[in-house]
């Protein structure tokens, strides 16, 4: 109350809130000054390199290892390690790792990388033992784990695990729970490999990574901020950080979950949910998210800096360069522009667009339909790339009509005949794949698209009759075209151009190119093989072995220049300096991922010139979502790096928010 | 509408549409709606329109069909076709793909039954009266009741008129009525699509490749590749001749190959210039080597150095001791004091600088080159230097002597006055400028500068500049006039220019003209491309990539009248076909529809 007779007005919400919590948590009150006293931020000084790790630790990997482990000792008892992409945060965890030896330890990483991680423990490390927990055949029992030193495991089964543990799954019309190994382990060590994966609270994956019990825990990412301040949240919370990622209330209560299950009262102390307030939002998200970076919002990221000083360690690429000897990398931004016809299109497409956007804001009802709006500005982008991927689409007949799908052998692109499909569904001429399996050396064969050993009957009956079978395969937009009149793009004739002057070289120069659009993919595929481009591709629905021989495949023969890569599956954690050329396809709102797409091959290990280029079509909504991208990069340079400046660059908005409202007006 | 009713007496196909049908025209909207008409339309009507009279109908088909629709209702539950209507209506929900799924799946069942029962029309192809007969492409069951007639729903049970789009019932005994048959998920107006087939052979083989340069190759090429795959027992070969050894070192970097070992094959004291394509395997110390196993080397040119750092550097400044001219692409790990003692070593020996990438290189290197070098340096390239902008020109233009001058793609762009400035003390010897992708220059540079200031120009290089205008590239032109014709031109991806520009272009530089690039010109005219041959006819390379007005007839003009030609690129012409002329000797490149075989 006397801060109100002080202030001269009545007092908002969160200062009420503020000044209760104060009165029933008297602790919290000092929380931060005692955080800026009591902990010493850890100045990083050179560890000696560990003698069970094989290759050499560049100075700021010892640095950070001096860090990790005295970051152990202290309150956190782990920490996040926020190095920039390609700084080896693998080879300085495992330094960890040998450095201290305790089992078990669980590693939780994307599918892309678990393979790498199990690669990379063993040509650098000596002793320790791995386990993937991940497939059908993956150990059940919790005891069996424990006996391994570093078990490796994906988000998804961490997930799913999780899961049916908690909820149950359904089998023959019965819920039945199944207990998680995972979680029934005591692990020495946890460690998230690119954290961000849980940075949406309240899903699965991050309730799952909560449960893990561990006496260490330790965040791997390179980009720990994508869209928002609260993304933080969950890695701190994963961290354990008390108080700041529990839920208090007007009373002694405490507690680490949102737990009302009568939708009504506390389950602790009976208070109703008006009475509880997270700390981190009413400390640190609610002030950013309304102020900005004025008043209340910079006391907030002051707290932020606080706290982040002493958890987290990162290093960019800048700063150590010298230690790194990586190249520049330099981004270019390729404008094509449409031609005619392609320009007509998406005219008419974009009027249709507007048109049903004016419509929604008439009405009042906008926000009721974010998604169509979203589907609405999907479509453009996919004009942008190709018509073919709005005219030919499976999913909005109202533009394609009845398409009829073909079979399409994978060998020739051509509508198959006599098809039949292997084990890894993929589906060629009978023909076709004799003559593959004739002419291979090999003692066995790699299958032409996922590069594992292929197993297929030569003698099967054709597929035609079976429609079942042929569904399950996927044919993807090929299928849908008449190969014979089929046109290019603007987009892919200038990635044409781009790949063909490189090839004309006097040296071999690799490319990557990312789409988010699979079938954007398959279009590019097919008129890249067209050119007598050797190209090989990676998708989602392969396995960790398909992918693992796929990166092989690329990494390994000199002929092999192309390779496509869909911007979700394998945007995180791939190791590919073989190449030294990115092209960006097609933008995505968020430009983290695009950054995370461009360190594939900008990291350790690369000794080539790094070019990126972005293809752009110039006049359409990609422009757009251009200036957005660089409005995003300034909000994470405002929070992780220690340049103020970049503050000033931001309005409160964008710190709030994720995509734009209204990009098309 | 009332003589519509109770009236089942059907005519022939009308003549517009079996007329239409010859012509290829499909009439499938049309006959959706005339399926209503089997059981609403009487004889009266019919005649009317096969004789083409009716003065209601004349104004096309569309319109009849809505009449006859709406006629339709009559003679069918209203309820059904609201409900047709809205199935083509409707967006696609979750729900309503889960029931397209299922939709589908009946459909391709109903079409293998159809294919079954069509064989079995085939074999016993009998009479049937034309009046009677469904209509093409249609196929009913052999053993279906008469078109016309009515028959009892399988389904519901009710009293239907049976009609050519009347559908079996799914499992068989009967038929459904058209309701029923709706709610079964089928489509009773659904055409069985035709299965896409794949071209005949004979199609495919059809040749569209047209680079042929190297279709046989030379017993001297065949034999350098097979060293280059044996290339680590190469010491037991002895003597090879220099050109070989070039195209021996180019195949190695192709297949990335070089290494420590295999690179001797390329040392001999006696060496006065070298050229390594890829050096990304050579490590710093393999680096040092090289300088002390060719210690006569006057030119060395090395791509890919991304090893290479300050010790190589010393040891170089070292024991060469006669190196002139350095050409490196990608030395980003050598540092500022390094390249400082460099150009102190070389003091008033290095004519030629050369480099290509590197975020290292500052004010204070530039101006030990410029103390030490300024009287001997005439060719300098500072392509993709991080730290280069306009304060460093004025020293730049204190290299009197330079004939040849690249300052592209700097981190940030140089801009016109600074540039005008160095032409005017530099121009007077330059013969080969490169300016690319400084995306601040303008009109004023070129105007100002180059026009003013470099009499002696042969190749100008200026791409990636999306400032220029097409009117002050046309005036820059055609008041260059003193100046001798340019023989290389790149002004490539500068969206503005076009028929203007290049017309001016091709009068004032065409008759010299060897290599030319005008990609991304988008809007320049078909006329104003067709000019290319008449005005320059020497003409070797020629790149018009994204000139959406490039068609066959360009090409041929092209290959036609100008016969040194070796290379065309016309990536992203659109308007270029497989049926593009072709000619022995000139590689084509970018054609949409071409593939390699």
């Amino acid at each position: 109350m006397k801060l109100r007779q002080k202030v001269g007005r009545k007092l908002t919400w969160a200062e009420k809130n503020t000044i209760a919590l104060y009165a029933y948590h008297p602790e919290l009150q000092t929380v931060w000054g005692d955080l800026e006293k009591d902990i010493e931020i850890i100045k990083p000084k050179e560890a000696p390199q560990p003698a069970k790790l094989k290759v050499t630790l560049l100075p700021f990997q010892r640095e950070s290892l001096f860090w990790m482990q005295k970051q152990e000792e202290g309150v956190w008892k782990g920490g996040m390690l926020a190095d920039e992409m390609g700084m080896g945060k693998t080879i300085q965890q495992l330094a960890l790792l040998v450095a201290t030896g305790r089992k078990p330890n669980l590693v939780v990483a994307p599918t892309v990388a678990i393979m790498q991680w199990k690669n990379e423990i063993e040509a650098h490390t000596e002793g320790l033992t791995v386990n993937v927990f991940h497939g059908n055949a993956r150990e059940k029992s919790a005891k069996e784990l424990k006996k391994f030193d570093v078990v490796l495991t994906t988000y998804a089964v961490l997930e799913s695990c999780f899961r049916k543990q908690q909820k149950g799954f359904k089998r023959k019309g019965q819920i039945v729970t199944e207990t998680s190994p995972l979680h029934g382990v005591h692990w020495n060590r946890v460690i998230l490999d690119e954290a961000h994966n849980i940075k949406e609270r309240t899903t699965n994956t991050a309730k799952g990574a909560f449960e893990l019990e561990s006496d260490y825990k330790w965040c791997l990412s390179g980009t720990p901020l994508q869209n928002r301040v609260g993304e933080l949240y969950s890695l701190v919370r994963f961290l354990g950080g008390d108080p700041f990622s529990y839920y208090f209330c007007i009373c002694p209560c405490k507690s680490l979950h949102w737990a009302f299950s009568d939708k009504r009262t506390c389950d602790d102390c009976g208070h109703s949910p008006m009475q509880h307030t997270c700390f981190w939002n009413n400390e640190i998200l609610t002030p950013i998210q309304k102020h900005g970076m004025t008043g209340p919002g910079q006391l907030a990221f002051k707290k932020l800096k606080i706290l982040l000083d002493r958890m987290m360690l990162r290093r960019t690429k800048i700063e150590r360069a010298d230690d790194l000897g990586l190249p520049p990398r330099t981004v270019i931004v390729r404008r094509d522009y449409f031609s005619p016809e392609e320009k007509e299109l998406y005219l008419s497409l974009f009027s249709d667009a507007k048109r049903q956007f004016s419509t929604y804001v008439d009405s009042g009802t906008l926000l009721n339909n974010y998604s169509n709006i979203f589907s609405l500005l999907t479509r453009m982008r996919q004009m942008a790339c190709h018509p073919d991927l709005v005219l030919k689409s499976k999913s909005n007949p109202t533009f394609s009509g009845d398409v009829v799908e073909a079979t399409i052998c994978r060998l020739c692109h051509d509508i198959a005949e006599d098809a039949i499909k292997s084990k890894c569904h993929h589906i060629f001429d009978r023909e076709c794949i004799k003559q593959y399996l004739n002419t291979a050396v090999e003692q066995s064969p790699a299958c032409p698209v996922c590069h594992i050993p292929i197993s297929i009957d030569l003698e099967a009956p054709a597929l035609e009759q079976d429609e079942e079978v042929v569904n399950k395969a996927r044919q993807g937009i090929l299928g849908r075209l008449d190969v014979d009149a089929w046109r290019s793009s603007s987009k892919i004739e200038a990635l044409v151009e781009e790949l063909s002057n490189l090839r004309s070289q006097d040296s071999t120069v690799k490319s990557l190119v990312f789409s988010q659009f699979v079938n954007f993919l398959d279009l590019i595929a097919f008129r890249l093989q067209r050119a007598g481009f050797v190209i090989c591709r990676l998708e989602g629905t392969m396995s960790p072995q398909a992918r693992d021989a796929t990166i092989k495949h690329f990494m390994n023969n000199v002929e092999v220049t192309v390779f496509l890569v869909s911007l979700k599956a394998g945007g995180v954690a791939l190791n590919l300096t073989e190449a030294s050329r990115v092209y960006l396809m097609d933008s995505w709102w968020n430009p983290a991922v695009e950054f995370q797409a461009m360190d594939r091959i900008h990291r350790l290990g690369q000794h080539r010139p790094v070019q990126a280029i972005k293809l752009v079509v110039e006049d359409s909504i990609e422009s757009r979502i251009v200036q957005l991208q660089e409005k995003k990069s300034a909000m994470v340079d405002a929070t992780l790096s220690r340049d103020e400046s970049a503050m000033g660059r931001l309005t409160a908005e964008d710190l709030g928010c994720a995509p734009a409202r209204a990009p098309l007006i | 509408m009332a003589r519509g009713a109770g009236n089942n007496v059907r005519g022939p196909t009308s003549a517009l549409t079996s007329f239409l049908r010859e012509q290829g025209i499909n009439t499938g909207p049309i006959s959706i709606y005339n399926s209503g008409r089997i059981g609403s339309i009487n004889e009266e009507e019919e005649e009317n329109e096969s004789a083409g009279a009716g003065p209601s109908q004349g104004a096309g088909s569309g319109r009849r069909g809505r009449g006859r629709a709406a006629r339709a209702t009559l003679a069918y539950n209203s309820a059904d076709v609201e409900s047709s209507d809205e199935e083509t209506e409707k967006p696609t929900t979750a729900r309503g793909k889960k029931r397209k799924l299922e939709e589908e799946k009946a459909k391709a069942k109903a079409k293998l039954a159809a294919k079954k029962r069509k064989r079995v029309d085939d074999e016993d192809e009998e009479y049937v009266d034309e009046y009677t007969a469904p209509s093409k492409g249609v196929a009913v069951a052999s053993d279906a009741p008469e078109v016309g007639s009515s028959a009892r729903c399988a389904d519901c049970d009710k009293k239907f008129t049976v009609t050519r789009y009347t559908l079996p019932a799914d499992p068989p005994p009967g038929y459904l009525c058209h309701a029923c048959a709706k709610e079964s998920g089928a489509d009773p107006f659904k055409k069985p699509a035709a299965p896409r087939r794949r071209k005949p052979a004979q199609d495919k083989r059809k040749i569209v490749n047209f680079d042929q340069k190297d279709r046989v190759k030379t017993l001297a090429q065949i034999c350098i590749s097979i060293l280059g795959q044996h290339i680590d027992d190469v010491e037991a070969l002895g003597d090879i001749g220099s050109r070989n050894m070039d195209a021996i070192s180019m195949i190695l970097a192709k297949n990335r190959s070089l290494t420590a070992e295999n690179v001797q094959l390329f040392y001999d004291v006696r060496n006065t210039s070298l050229t390594l394509y890829d050096a990304t395997s050579l490590q710093s110390p393999a680096l040092c080597t090289l300088a002390s196993l060719n210690p006569k080397l006057e030119r060395l040119r090395i791509n890919y150095c991304g090893r290479m750092d300050n010790v190589v550097l010393e040891h170089w400044t070292k024991h060469l001791t006669s190196l002139h001219s350095l050409d490196l692409l990608g030395p980003f790990l050598v540092r500022a004091p390094a390249w400082e003692a460099f150009f102190n070593a070389m003091k008033d020996r290095l004519r030629s600088f050369l480099i290509v990438q590197s975020p290292r290189f500052d004010t204070a290197c530039l101006a030990a080159l410029a103390t030490n070098c300024a009287t001997t340096l005439t060719e300098l390239r500072l392509c993709e230097v991080g730290k280069m902008e306009d304060t460093w020109l004025p020293t730049i233009s204190t290299f009197e002597h330079l004939t040849f001058l690249d300052l592209s793609y700097p981190a940030t762009s140089l801009t016109d006055e600074p540039v005008a400035e160095l032409l005017k003390a530099l121009g007077a010897s330059l013969t080969s400028l490169n300016l690319s992708g400084n995306e601040d220059l303008t009109d004023a540079f070129l105007l100002e500068g180059v026009r003013r200031h470099t009499p002696s120009l042969t190749s100008l290089t200026l791409a990636n500049l999306p400032a220029l205008t097409d009117l002050c590239v046309a005036e820059f032109f055609s008041s260059y006039t003193p100046h001798p014709p340019l023989q290389q031109i790149d002004l490539s991806r500068s969206p503005n220019l076009s028929s203007k520009s290049l017309a001016a272009l091709l009068s004032h530089s065409g008759s010299a003209l060897t290599s030319l690039s005008i990609n991304s010109w988008k809007e320049t005219s078909n006329a104003g491309l067709m000019a290319i041959p008449e005005h320059a006819s020497q003409l070797v390379k020629i790149d018009f990539g994204f000139c959406r007005e490039v068609d066959d007839f360009v090409m041929k003009a092209i290959i036609d009248g100008c016969p040194e030609l070796t290379e065309i690129k016309c990536f992203g012409c659109n308007k270029v076909t497989t049926n593009c002329p072709r000619k022995l000797g000139v590689s084509i490149k970018g054609v949409e529809a071409h593939a390699t075989q």
